[in-house]
């Protein structure tokens, strides 16, 4: 099988030049080609579209050539004959009609295919979808695309799978977030799901979803309607036989129609590639500092196959229970094979980032140690040494120490490849010596490698996580029996608990009817972090089903963005505080990605709690071990005691950190025998954990410590009154006997009420801006009060459905109280009659929210810096460009140096800090004070994040709608419905109105739109940051941020003006920050 | 310890050398008893409360007292990165970098204070120091992290992740608030950064910063492409948006926002705008400032001058010899050119503060997180050291022309009048007319105003 993944690098694929002229020969032929025999019907009710008869003018003109390296699901041996893949040169087109039975596309459906894309392609970030891939149902008159999956560019010009669908009036566009790598083969799919007036379509990159477009109301102008007379096309956009626009230039292979809603597990799959896999790798975890490179005192954590001496990066490592826990980090990796080359010189090639040895008949050739560093510890990567073969057959080694891999992923190679001496024809060392090293195929090559990790590591996911289940099955069987004595009001059936509980004592007139549109957009924050776009918010209103709203808050709870919607708050909440820099001043690790991903999985929040208190994992990549850090802490155990205790049973102690409290009765004690669990053993009290008696407030003291220096604390418990007497048994606690497993279960225990009581109180915090019960503790004998009563309802059957937070959330968001309670505020004067729980103040957004959806409106990305600088071995966060706002950290500022500058980052945070945001979470914070400050009107004003917001450039979905649209009056109302969720009352449309109507008929300039370069391509790196010219660098960067993106040349300046002077005014009311 | 697997992470070694550090601190000062403590020991942060033991001959604060300054308003010239009190206002014997011989890297010169030297690229501003002061002894444990060291000296707290503690800047404004209103309390010309933040007194103590002098901070001024009457129609739309969403009986917090986008309007077009506006200055003044900091410095005036309360200009001359005052290695070669172009801002400033009669209201403070030891590395450059370094303070009413604290011949030991870092914020505090006893508040938690401090009693008549 090796020889056939050698035939596809070394022969199939052409030289570029060869291929580009292969396409460029055959774009004179365009023809719509509908291929009868083309689509085979399968038993099971899928349809394929394959073969071509190679005779045939299509054939001949779309070049149909066998492809065994399609990497889906069939097994291409014994389909050789028939499996084919189809290349596409940017304006051909297949086209496939509907098949007789179709009962049209009003049902579920799931297209989905297997895609290349070559590197000669270019794309652009045109008009949402550049390249098609599947342009479907050209309606009856034929001239409409009416849905498009495909490619486009982002601003970094990396190609993204869009999806883009156009009605009659209005079009849309979604862009996924993954990238597509080049040359390398991607799955797509579509998935469409419900009937033409209540549908989702989702669309996936290799069965991970990209996106979701909401569809619905009879009145929606984006329903799909069943297709007409023309057919579905593949590749270009057809009208009347022709193709038109732009269209994919790359291959498709085993493309498939299933008429299911298919689940991503059920999507075609990679196979992965019958490799010959005869080179292992052993993986050691070692102290980075002691380990002396002997590797027979250690022995292998794991043990992985490989194709040849070359690994891409790390592989990924879970938790015990089956999550993610980060890369492999601090790890020692020896691979090992023989090498048999003809006699003669030749040279050896060592490519790594690590500090990393080569040794060829236990001899040592390469040793990096000993290579010479630049002052910032970086290595230059490749070594090459001569090398004589005698021909005979020599064990090889190579071996590395790889340090806690601190990005998110680590790309970097790890490889030993030959060359004849004095060429530069390398190829990889493996067991046949004939994988060629190119860049194409390195890339392949990992792809490929690093899919088949992921479908071990899958294996062994998924094996763990059961394991898991089992385990958390059982515990919330136990709890439920526990809490079934708790004695709680149940309401009558058929009512709503909330609003039975709340709404029956209320005054009269204490509520309000919320406008649908209010609704939707305090929904859309409340659950997703961002007001709803302007499709959306159309598909919603025009929706006429009843329990409309309710369908409303299942969709959203169901969206990915549930999990961005949470992020701020708990990071807030648990203090995460990664350093792009440099780990000092209370910094953790970056334990947000397990956080986004537990939210993402809506694990059972019990569960959750233990996970992170366990510890485990890579401590910056994405374990909870990234929790535990607390850099230049004198005691992080103690630390995080304080941060656990308060978010998850409420208790403040802050002052037993350094004293015994004098405000309650929580001693120093007691917050250092909880940090002794998290310490998994006793704690010994340091002299800096305790401060000097006899201190105190102003002249005298009431400041006492009961600790000393020296002394040993053993684990225990000191908060019996909250969590219950009870020592939860063995069976509820994830691992028995180990303190924090302990710990985790004494916080979770379902003997009291306490940690249900304070999640549900979190809980209605979020959605009401105040507490369903102020203070726990005072009220711990649950008062007979309806929200008291409402708490302990709620509380128990947020234990009794197995801490399900989507769950809980969809209880309080279906309520008549949060429907119309909330706006209620605003219309009542005198709040005397009203209960002590009712909100008084109506919410603002939080920063994040205010971010997002600023840029939501403008329809543009955030297009910032990478959120770090290149610097190893720093134990710094190498994050991501980050995407939502909660994905900033603090930026590397500390040491006040310009060529460490992050100036887009800059402008957004900025934003988010004048609006209460702190990226250095030294502390935990339960809630975030906004007192109205001038900065923030003047930040929104003027600033250059809202500059940008504002500026009608040609990445504006503003500026899009400006062109479309051609009723002044419509445009108007789309613009409010787009910032403010809402249409214009009558004084204020005229008043619009009039101000765009002079310019509004010839505001059309017939001009280009412009293609935007990145804002800024200016990356702070570590290693030449001390360099005077990376200070000019940034400075020039700063100018092009501070000049903006260019305003689009289609609109006559006195329009754009005009609008850009509406947009501003809009997003400046106080009614765009305040939530409905 | 805590973390997984963070025996071999590098941030716990970061973790295990703090906590030598903070041993440490039980240091050669101490002396051999250990019983310093005469005075009251409150502190709450033992870092803080350990450092203020180091000063057996301080008499307790209760004992004496309160000073009280008059000052209104402070610069701080802040010269990240670890200014050299050798190479600066602490000279020593002349050093051979090339030879490895300890010392200073330049000669010295006598000052208005007898018997008092500074280094000779100080020649403009020795002159003045009949209005300064030369702080020789400021010292804390922190010298291995700038950002570490930068915060303990801005906030005078160490980081315990129980509450964020405010910066200097931030607890002047809480104390004293805005000199003129609409004239932001606080200004930063500077990275924003934590060490510079409002910790739990609020977003409200914040500071407004800028890096570009010309064009202010970021927000203050209309986009370039919005002209006058653009701005008008702009703000008569908005107007009507307001008047239609807020009304007398809307809740207050949306009241409150309204509120202040009238003060962000008296921002954009009264005095505080006007401030980075340099048109109007003498060329020959802005001339003698200098460049970049010096524009900074000339900005400092000009906001204290309409009523700013505590401005901050951050030295950002990096780019002359490549690091700042963070002069390892190569970076000593040209650390002249630094402090040559230091010299000159700080002595147009002092002038034309005095010129202005603002000296006396103004205290003036060359402030660094650290300083460098008297021995060079391997190329010449060197390391840091913060268990003696300097500060210097002008004008501000302070008993002026006389130099506190003596260090041993190399600068690295302090013989006489050691400064804590809270002494220096008392002394900051006393000076303008802020008792250093007062206590703040974390939401119920009392935290004494400085890690208990004392003033340095010597600089009050």
């Amino acid at each position: 099988m090796l020889s056939c993944f050698r035939s596809i690098y070394n022969t199939e694929l052409p030289p570029v030049s060869a291929f580009k002229f292969r396409i460029l020969s055959m774009s004179i032929f365009v023809w719509l080609i509908c291929l009868p025999g083309s689509v085979r019907a399968h038993s099971d009710g899928r349809w394929e579209i394959t073969a071509e008869d190679p005779q045939s003018k299509a054939a001949r003109l779309i070049n149909v050539t066998h492809s065994p390296d399609c990497p889906g699901n069939i097994d291409f041996q014994e389909m050789r004959t028939n499996t084919t893949s189809l290349h596409f040169n940017g304006r051909t087109s297949i086209g496939y009609g509907p098949a007789g039975d179709s009962k049209g596309l009003d049902v579920d459906f799931t297209w989905e295919g297997f895609f290349l894309l070559p590197s000669s392609t270019e794309l652009t970030s045109e008009g949402g979808v550049g390249a098609r891939l599947i342009t479907q149902f050209a309606d009856k008159q034929g001239d409409w695309t009416r849905l498009a999956i495909g490619l486009s560019e982002d601003q970094h010009k990396t190609p993204k799978l869009c999806l883009f669908l156009s009605g009659t009036d209005g079009s849309l566009t979604g862009r996924g977030t993954m990238e597509v790598t080049r040359d390398v083969w991607h799955h797509f799919a579509l998935v469409h799901e419900g009937t033409a007036s209540a549908a989702t379509l989702k669309w996936y990159l290799d069965s991970e979803l990209c996106g979701t477009v909401y569809l619905g109301g009879q009145e929606n102008p984006n329903r799909l309607r069943e297709p007409g007379s023309a057919p579905i096309t593949f590749g270009a956009r057809m009208i009347e036989g022709a193709t038109v626009n732009r269209g994919f230039a790359g291959r498709m292979d085993e493309i498939r129609f299933t008429p299911q809603a298919l689940k991503p597990s059920q999507l075609m799959k990679f196979k992965v590639p019958a490799l010959t896999r005869q080179i292992h790798f052993e993986f050691y975890s070692v102290n980075e500092s002691t380990f002396d490179w002997d590797f027979s005192k250690v022995s292998p954590i794991d043990s992985l196959a490989y194709s040849a001496l070359a690994i891409p990066g790390l592989p990924e490592a879970f938790s015990p229970m089956g999550y993610k826990s980060g890369w492999y980090g601090a790890t020692a990796i020896r691979g090992t094979t023989s090498l048999k080359l003809p006699q003669g010189q030749y040279q050896l090639l060592l490519r790594t980032a690590h500090p990393s040895q080569l040794l060829v008949g236990g001899k040592k050739l390469i040793d990096t140690r000993k290579e010479k560093q630049d002052h910032s510890g970086q290595k230059t990567g490749e070594y090459i040494i001569k090398y004589h073969s005698d021909g005979s057959q020599q064990e090889i080694t190579v071996q590395g120490l790889f340090k806690e891999s601190t990005g998110a992923e680590d790309h970097s190679e790890f490889l030993v490849a030959y060359a004849p001496a004095d060429t530069k024809h390398w190829r990889l060392v493996s067991d046949k010596n004939d994988l060629e090293l190119t860049s194409v195929f390195w890339k392949q090559y990992s792809e490929e490698t690093k899919r088949y990790i992921k479908t071990l590591q899958d294996e062994r996911r998924d094996a763990a996580l059961q394991r898991g289940e089992q385990f958390w099955r059982n515990r919330h069987q136990l709890a439920k029996q526990i809490v079934s004595s708790w004695k709680v009001d149940t309401p009558p059936q058929n009512s709503h608990a909330v609003d039975w509980f709340l709404l029956k004592d209320l005054p009269p007139h204490s509520t309000n009817e919320i406008p649908d549109a209010a609704f939707y957009r305090r929904l859309s924050l409340d659950i997703r972090g961002r007001i709803p776009t302007l499709d959306e918010l159309e598909t919603f209103l025009a929706e006429s089903a009843p329990d409309k709203r309710k369908k409303a808050i299942d969709c959203l709870l169901d969206s990915k963005e549930w999990s961005d919607g949470w992020m701020g708050y708990w990071q807030d909440l648990l203090a995460e505080n990664p350093s792009v820099v440099y780990p000092t001043l209370n910094n953790s690790g970056a334990f947000r990605f397990y956080l986004h991903r537990s939210f993402l999985e809506n694990i059972p929040f019990d569960r959750f709690v233990s996970e992170l208190i366990l510890m485990e994992g890579s401590d910056s990549s994405g374990g909870t071990a990234g929790f535990g850090i607390a850099t230049g802490n004198d005691s992080p155990p103690a630390m995080k005691a304080h941060v656990l205790l308060n978010a998850f049973l409420g208790v403040d102690l802050k002052c037993a950190r350094c004293h015994d409290s004098p405000l309650d009765q929580y001693k120093q004690s007691d917050l250092f025998m909880t940090a002794a669990y998290l310490n998994d053993g006793p704690l010994t009290i340091s002299a800096k954990n305790v401060a000097a008696v006899g201190t105190g407030v102003k002249n005298n003291s009431i400041i006492k410590t009961t600790l000393h220096s020296g002394q040993i604390l053993e684990p225990d418990w000191a908060f019996h009154q909250l969590s219950g007497s009870k020592m939860p048994q063995k069976e509820m606690v994830i691992q028995p006997g180990r303190p924090r497993a302990e710990l985790a279960a004494r916080i979770t225990s379902p003997y009291s009420s306490r940690f249900s009581d304070v999640l549900v109180n979190r809980l209605w915090y979020r959605y009401f801006g105040s507490y369903l019960i102020e203070d726990l503790d005072t009220e711990k004998e649950r008062p007979d009060t309806p929200n008291g009563k409402l708490l302990g309802y709620l509380s128990k059957s947020f234990v009794e459905n197995g801490y399900d937070l989507k769950k809980l959330a969809r209880v309080i968001l279906t309520s008549q109280t949060y429907e119309n309670l909330i706006s209620a505020h605003t219309q009542n004067g005198s709040a005397d009659s009203l209960p002590e729980w009712y909100p008084e103040t109506p919410r603002r957004m939080t920063a994040e929210q205010l971010v997002d959806s600023l840029f939501q409106l403008a329809g543009k990305d955030f297009s910032g810096e990478k959120l770090g600088i290149d610097a190893t071995d720093r134990g710094v966060a190498n994050l991501p460009r980050p995407e939502r706002a909660w994905q900033f950290a603090s930026l590397p500022n500390e040491r006040d140096r310009p060529a460490l500058g992050m100036p887009v980052n800059q402008t957004i945070v900025d934003v988010m800090t004048t609006f209460g945001w702190n990226g250095n979470r030294q502390a935990p914070r339960d809630t975030r004070n906004i007192y109205a400050t001038p900065q923030q009107p003047l930040i929104l004003f003027n600033g250059l994040l809202s500059q940008r917001i504002v500026r009608l450039s040609d990445n504006s979905q503003l500026t899009e709608l400006c062109v479309t649209q051609t009723s002044l009056e419509k445009l108007v109302d789309q613009i409010f419905l787009t910032i403010l969720s809402r249409r214009p009352t009558e004084s204020q449309r005229e008043i619009l109105v009039n101000y765009l109507a002079h310019s509004f008929p010839d505001r059309l300039t017939g001009k280009a739109k412009l293609i935007h370069p990145p804002l800024s391509e200016f990356q702070p790196d570590w290693r030449k940051h001390l360099e005077a010219e990376q200070t000019l660098l940034m400075m020039q960067a700063q100018k092009r941020v501070d000049q903006g993106e260019q305003p689009t040349q289609r609109l006559s300046s006195e329009f754009r003006e005009r609008v850009e002077d509406v947009v501003w005014s809009l997003i400046n009311s106080p009614e765009f920050i305040f939530i409905p | 310890m805590l973390s997984g697997r963070s025996l071999i992470h590098p941030n716990l070694y970061l973790f295990h050398e703090k906590k030598n550090i903070q041993d440490m601190i039980a240091n050669p000062l101490l002396n051999k008893e250990g019983q310093a403590t005469r005075r009251a020991f409150t502190g709450q942060i033992l870092a803080g409360s350990l450092a203020a033991g180091m000063l057996p001959e301080i008499q307790a604060a209760s004992d004496t007292p309160p000073v009280q300054g008059k000052a209104e308003a402070c610069i701080l010239l802040w010269m990240g990165g670890g200014m050299c009190h050798l190479d600066t206002f602490d000279p020593k014997q002349l050093g051979d970098p090339p030879h490895n011989k300890p010392g200073s890297a330049y000669p010295s010169i006598s000052t208005a204070i007898p018997g008092v030297e500074v280094c000779q690229h100080l020649s403009q501003t020795a002159p003045l120091f009949d209005r300064g002061v030369i702080l020789r002894s400021v010292h804390h444990p922190l010298s291995v992290d700038h950002a570490d060291a930068s915060n303990f000296v801005k906030t005078g707290r160490v980081t315990d992740g129980t509450i964020l503690y405010p910066s200097l800047g931030s607890i002047i404004s809480h104390q004293l608030g805005p000199r003129v209103p609409d004239i932001p309390a606080y200004v930063v010309m500077g990275m924003p950064n934590i060490t510079r933040g409002p910790g739990f007194l609020g977003a409200k103590y914040g500071y407004v910063y800028l890096t570009d002098t010309s064009s202010g901070p970021s927000g203050l001024k209309p986009p370039l492409d919005v002209g006058t009457e653009r701005a008008k129609e702009r703000a008569r739309l908005l107007d009507r948006l307001r008047n239609e969403y807020v009304s007398h009986g809307s809740p207050d917090a949306i009241q409150d926002y309204d509120s202040t986008i009238s003060k962000a309007y008296q921002l954009m077009h009264g005095d505080f705008a006007k401030v980075f506006n340099l048109e109007k200055e003498k060329q020959s003044l802005r001339e003698d400032y200098g460049n970049d900091f010096g524009e900074r410095c000339l900005i400092a005036r000009r906001l204290v001058e309409s009523g700013a309360r505590f401005v901050e200009a951050s030295f950002n001359l990096n780019f002359v010899n490549g690091t700042g005052w963070d002069t390892h290695r190569e970076g000593q070669l040209k650390q002249h050119l630094l402090i040559q172009g230091l010299d000159k801002a700080l002595s147009t400033l002092i002038r034309d503060l005095e010129k202005r009669k603002l000296l006396d209201k103004t205290l003036v403070i060359v402030g660094t997180e650290f300083g460098r030891p008297a021995e060079f590395d391997n190329k010449q450059g060197r390391g840091h050291q913060s268990t003696a370094f300097s500060f210097a303070f002008f004008g501000g009413g302070l008993r002026t022309g006389q130099s506190i604290g003596v260090t041993d011949s190399l600068g690295k030991k302090i013989l006489e009048r050691p400064v804590s870092i809270p002494d220096l914020h008392a002394t900051i505090l006393a000076a303008l007319g802020i008792d250093p006893q007062e206590e703040l508040f974390a939401g119920a938690r009392p935290v004494p105003i400085t890690d208990h401090g004392t003033p340095v009693k010597e600089l009050f008549s």
